[in-house]
């Protein structure tokens, strides 16, 4: 037991190793996703409220009317709803002011939108899932807001 | 796996750069890590998506606690640490949750030979004599079978793994699976 580790060993432990990578290996992608995940942490945001707790997951099927969602932060609220088109999603928002440019975030994937002059958003070819918004305010002085996470 | 560097020594390098300002330094630090922490937690008996939620929190406190981590060389022990105690967090948290008579005995048993076809015999034999091992013993060679031959001995160390339980000796875990794969004729070296 107190013998010196040889070739053997190191054979045996890279042998485990391998093993563990064929068996059960993180997915891919995990260290990107961390990594976006830490730099929207980095950000300094403030985290917008979704008015209705229980709305965390945005209806589209075509029999139900499409809820809507709305998010509120100190100066800004945006309202989203989605509707499905053929295979994927398209989401309708509104924002309290107009050029303002809100993000659609999607996994690691950011979908850009800005505001029409009456606030209008759209977001086309939107993957079912969970998203998120990040909203920035016209004025650069003040922080982005990001939304919590809904399921599309 | 053969890696000529220290793992060790290459994320305390990182580590120290990030934290003095360099913050692209993380982006490699994490793809460097990351997969010996996951090993880590799932070994902790943690199902896959708690494993990827424990280290990225383990990350985000790195991140937001750099400053605190003075010795850039006890980056690899507080990553391993926080883990570990984030894991047994969670894996407590689990078990609280399920009604008492349906506790399993092991929560999650990961993928076996049953789910995967292990490509060749020398692997299943490893998985057989592997799996007979105590828990203890397989997360502990789990892990450290992540630092490549350079590293045994440093990330053991390093991860607060008690002298003794391998390398630089051998160590009671390691030299109980070499004996079984010995006296196996299955089992063989690539």
């Amino acid at each position: 037991m107190n013998e010196p580790m040889d070739a053997l060993d190191a054979e045996i432990l890279t042998h485990i190793a391998s093993l563990f990578d064929a068996i059960d290996p993180p997915r891919d992608d995990l260290a990107d996703d961390i990594l976006f995940a830490v730099s929207l942490a980095a950000l300094d945001t403030e985290l917008a409220t979704l008015e209705h707790e229980s709305l965390l997951t945005l209806r589209t099927s075509s029999a139900t009317p499409t809820d809507t969602v709305t998010f509120t932060s100190s100066a800004l609220q945006l309202m989203v709803s989605a509707s499905p088109t053929s295979g994927a999603l398209r989401v309708d928002g509104w924002i309290t002011g107009g050029g303002l440019r809100v993000e659609l975030l999607a996994g690691t994937v950011s979908h850009q939108a800005t505001s029409d002059a009456h606030g209008r958003l759209v977001w086309f070819d939107i993957p079912r899932g969970p998203i998120r918004f990040l909203m920035h305010p016209a004025d650069v002085e003040s922080r982005p807001v990001l939304t919590p996470s809904i399921e599309l | 796996m053969n890696r000529t560097t220290s793992l060790v020594r290459e994320a305390a390098t990182l580590f120290e750069e990030f934290r003095d300002g360099q913050r692209d330094r993380l982006d490699p630090l994490v793809r460097l890590m990351t997969p010996t922490l996951w090993h880590m937690a799932r070994s902790c008996g943690l199902s896959q998506s708690d494993a990827e939620d424990v280290v990225q929190t383990v990350w985000m406190s790195v991140v937001a606690k750099a400053e605190t981590i003075r010795d850039p060389r006890t980056i690899v022990a507080w990553l391993g640490t926080s883990v570990r105690r984030e894991s047994w967090r969670v894996s407590r948290e689990r078990r609280a949750a399920l009604p008492r008579d349906t506790l399993p005995e092991h929560p999650d048993p990961g993928q076996g030979p049953a789910d995967i076809a292990l490509r060749a015999e020398t692997d299943r034999a490893l998985w057989r004599h592997f799996s007979a091992l105590t828990p203890k013993c397989q997360e502990i060679l789990r892990v450290i079978s992540r630092g490549g031959p350079p590293d045994y001995a440093t990330l053991s160390d390093a991860l607060g793994i008690p002298v003794g339980s391998i390398g630089p000796t051998r160590g009671r875990c390691l030299a109980t699976l070499r004996d079984a794969l010995l006296a196996d004729p299955t089992w063989s070296t690539s």
